[in-house]
């Protein structure tokens, strides 16, 4: 059995549909998966850029100041650049 | 011949000895000194080295009646703690437990407060490999000795403050990082835990900065490995 041209494009339409909108489930799961594998990280870079400073900020001593912010910059530099 | 002229002798005899691998003799050399306190101090620097060398010649017997024969706890805590660590890699775990206890009790034998924090800290690796279940013990005694540690009054004498920071605040400071971020690769809880009961601001934040700088680790760890598991299911 053959389909005349006029009734294979809807045919074709509808197939590239359902391609598109599954491929774009796929890239949004991908997507939000990325996003939560970067909060996991972000989260505890999160604490050591903001939360930590404003603490040190607190210490009376400057000696333990700069070295507790010392120590904090030597870990955020080694961080890899896309989750900064 | 002088007593100072003979020591000096046996010191160097005892060096010669131990130069040319003769252990033995070269421990019963140091052992032959005076009395004097003054060559005490030579005599124990000397068999805190001889202690290092046997360990490192893998002559344990050696170095066990060197370190029985040094009064100073400065420098017989770290050798007790180099020979537990050679019999716990020599698999001989239950010598290795002994003289982590033999450490411990030197330690608690220790009245300044400060040395006895950074020698609590600086043991606590030890115990994690050679005996893991001490380890929420030696963390409290740690917090326990921090916070006996006596710190003085910001209104104080200048020079009694300045020398609280170099001597106890920074020395501490510095030790309990990396220890809090080691223990909490193994046990964030007890960690995080230990880390908040510590009442010097200073220690407890250099402590909590050492669970956060874990945290990121691990977290990156666990992300690490999710990532190369898909990649090999690809």
């Amino acid at each position: 059995m053959t389909l005349d041209h006029k009734a294979r494009l809807p045919i074709l339409l509808g197939l590239a549909l359902i391609s598109a909108v599954a491929c774009a489930h796929y890239g949004f799961a991908q997507t939000v998966a990325d996003k939560t594998d970067r909060l996991v990280v972000q989260q505890p870079l999160d604490e050591l850029a903001i939360a930590f400073p404003i603490q040190i900020r607190k210490i009376d001593d400057p000696s333990v100041r700069i070295f507790l912010k010392l120590r904090i910059a030597t870990v955020l530099w080694n961080e890899p650049h896309q989750d900064r | 011949m002088s007593l100072t002229r003979t020591d000096e002798l046996f010191l160097q005899a005892a060096r010669m000895a131990l130069e040319k691998g003769n252990l033995k003799l070269s421990l019963e050399l140091a052992t032959s000194m005076s009395a004097d306190p003054d060559r005490k101090k030579w005599q124990e620097q000397f068999l805190s080295v001889l202690a290092n060398a046997a360990i490192e010649k893998k002559a344990p017997e050696v170095a066990g009646e060197a370190i029985a024969l040094i009064p100073s706890q400065s420098l017989k805590i770290p050798a007790l703690q180099k020979l537990a660590l050679y019999f716990f890699e020599a698999q001989d775990p239950l010598k290795a437990k002994e003289l982590v206890d033999d450490v411990l009790k030197t330690i608690n034998s220790t009245d300044e407060k400060t040395q006895k924090t950074l020698a609590l800290l600086r043991l606590l690796p030890l115990v994690a490999k050679v005996n893991n279940e001490l380890i929420p013990v030696i963390g409290e005694q740690i917090v326990k000795s921090i916070n006996s540690i006596p710190s003085p009054d910001r209104t104080t004498d200048k020079t009694v403050v300045t020398n609280y920071v170099e001597k106890t605040l920074m020395p501490v400071t510095w030790q309990a990082l990396p220890v809090f971020q080691a223990l909490t690769e193994r046990d964030e809880n007890l960690a995080l835990d230990l880390a908040s009961k510590i009442l010097v601001k200073e220690i407890r934040t250099s402590a909590l900065l050492g669970v956060a700088i874990a945290r990121l680790a691990n977290a990156r760890k666990t992300l690490n490995e999710k990532r190369l598991r898909l990649k090999s299911q690809d």
